[in-house]
């Protein structure tokens, strides 16, 4: 019985595993996807937060790495498609940055699949929120980041 | 009195308190040596002299003179007391701390180092042509080059090839090197007073090595071979890639060509590791004639840049120097040796601004890469 009772209570206590993902969010196209994700009342995990900049090409590579050692499981860099960036080719600049970091994780021998790279328009509240939930579940795949 | 010697405080665990770097300083006689040969003094108003004597009299030193001093060496080089105002620098970088917003690049290399420290289990992997042999017991550690042809924006730079000559080189003698899986060095983390990610690194680092069996450990970097061979308390060999080529030079089947060429001491390699005629002999054996600098050897004037802090318009200045020196030594489209990777990636970067800044077609090349361009051996 006591046996039971302390199963219950580890279950009990015992909270499930919820990644934070830092998700950088263009302005102009992405953040406005979210936004719409959320006018339309469309569902996604909670687990992300979001933080808004004026182009995806802001996004420096130590901007990630910095996310990642302050506790983040997981970062979304999303801009506008190809074509459509406000400041005409700042996404693209982030395509290569995002890129060499992904390569600098395989030499550091890290997961790479931690960090993606995403297109999201104004008008794709729908693929926000997909994305959103299909990154989530990944993540926790992956599980929490072993520290040393 | 205590003047640093060669006992470095780094063996103990120091946490040196206000007055005890105070009596670190007592030597100073305020003769402002220091102050005259400072490579940062020939374009600011960096003052080393007064920054000691301000120190004495209480006042703190501004974070402003904290990051700006390149740690160079070169004030130790001339002090007749021997006060060693870098130590001093790292020692108060250590007890004060510096913020983010006084690196190059956003950080990111130091954040790579923090990185390395907390996040993985294994060192970096590196990928290169050429024969590697696992249980060999001459190890080749390549360094970050490969992290800089990511993160540095540079077009006309392939640091990679700094690596792929070394190996090409190792070849060429007949040896097939064990390519060591380290972490980074942990030496600007160390230079920034960063100890708890130098410590981290270093002992991965020592553990590998130890575990790995190796007699040999040859690197490229000039920070690399300082760190290995001083800071770190290893039983194994550690030699510079100038080092290594010198031992075998006979093997390489130089084509025996003259040609003018600059070479540029390194601090880390000359400075810190009296390492002068080694690399010049390497040099003279390709059949390169060196044109020296007025200022040469161990009154070499820093290439700009340390430990990616604080790359602003001193350095630029400082940079653009170092490149008309070298103008003046071997001409507008001469070649300037280095043997230090960072050297080699600051100096490549003030090159690569060109117009309006300066108009100069000179090569920077590693002393590896040099030596590999003019071996005619097969590997």
């Amino acid at each position: 019985m006591t046996e039971t009772n302390s199963k219950i209570q580890t279950e009990l206590l015992e909270e499930p595993y919820e990644p934070t993902i830092i998700v950088f969010a263009c302005n102009w196209c992405s953040y406005a996807g979210a936004d719409l994700a959320g006018v339309s009342r469309l569902k996604y995990p909670t687990n992300i937060r979001i933080v808004r900049v004026m182009c995806s090409g802001r996004v420096d590579p130590a901007f990630i790495m910095k996310a990642f050692l302050k506790g983040a499981d997981g970062v979304l860099v999303a801009g506008c498609h190809p074509g459509d960036c406000h400041y005409l080719e700042g996404n693209l600049s982030t395509e290569v940055r995002v890129k060499n970091t992904q390569e600098a994780f395989d030499i550091l021998g890290w997961e790479t699949d931690r960090l993606r790279l995403e297109w999201i328009s104004a008008s794709e509240g729908k693929r926000f929120a997909q994305i959103i939930t299909e990154f989530t579940e990944q993540i926790k795949e992956l599980g929490p980041i072993k520290k040393r | 009195m205590m003047v640093i010697s060669d006992q470095s405080p780094i063996y103990a665990a120091v946490n040196l308190s206000k007055s005890e770097l105070k009596t670190m300083l007592s030597a100073c006689y305020q003769c402002s040596s220091c102050t005259s040969v400072c490579p940062l003094r020939r374009v600011s108003k960096f003052n080393p002299r007064k920054i000691i004597h301000k120190f004495k009299m209480d006042t703190p030193v501004s974070e402003e003179d904290l990051t700006s001093c390149l740690t160079c060496s070169l004030c130790l080089e001339v002090c007749p007391q021997e006060v060693d105002f870098p130590e001093f620098i790292r020692l108060s970088r250590k007890n004060v701390g510096i913020s983010d917003d006084n690196f190059a690049h956003h950080n990111i290399f130091n954040l790579i180092q923090i990185f390395m420290g907390e996040m993985t289990e294994s060192g970096m992997k590196f990928d290169f042509q050429g024969k590697t042999d696992p249980t060999s017991n001459i190890a080749y550690f390549p360094g970050c080059i490969d992290l800089f042809d990511r993160f540095l924006d540079l077009k006309e730079t392939d640091f990679h090839q700094i690596g792929q000559s070394a190996i090409n080189i190792m070849n060429k003698v007949g040896i097939s090197p064990n390519l060591i899986s380290l972490k980074c060095c942990g030496h600007d983390a160390y230079w920034t007073g960063d100890e708890g990610a130098y410590d981290q690194v270093r002992e991965y680092n020592t553990q590998f090595i130890k575990s790995s069996g190796i007699s040999t450990l040859v690197v490229s970097c000039a920070e690399c071979y300082y760190t290995f061979e001083k800071l770190y308390d290893l039983d194994v060999r550690v030699q510079h890639i100038s080092q290594f080529i010198d031992e075998n030079k006979e093997k390489l089947g130089f084509k025996g060509e003259t040609y003018d060429l600059a070479y540029h001491d390194a601090c880390r390699l000359g400075r810190f590791m009296k390492e002068y005629d080694t690399p010049r002999n390497v040099l003279k054996a390709t059949g390169a004639n060196i044109k020296e600098f007025t200022l040469n050897k161990q009154f070499t004037k820093c290439c700009g840049v340390s430990a990616w802090l604080k790359c602003d318009d001193n350095s630029r200045a400082i940079m653009l120097r170092k490149l008309e020196e070298t103008a003046q030594a071997v001409g507008n489209e001469g070649t300037l040796a280095v043997g230090c990777t960072k050297c080699f990636a600051h100096l490549n970067c003030v090159l690569e601004d060109r117009k309006p800044q300066h108009n100069f077609q000179i090569k920077v090349k590693e002393i590896g890469m040099i030596v590999d361009e003019t071996s005619s051996s097969k590997s």
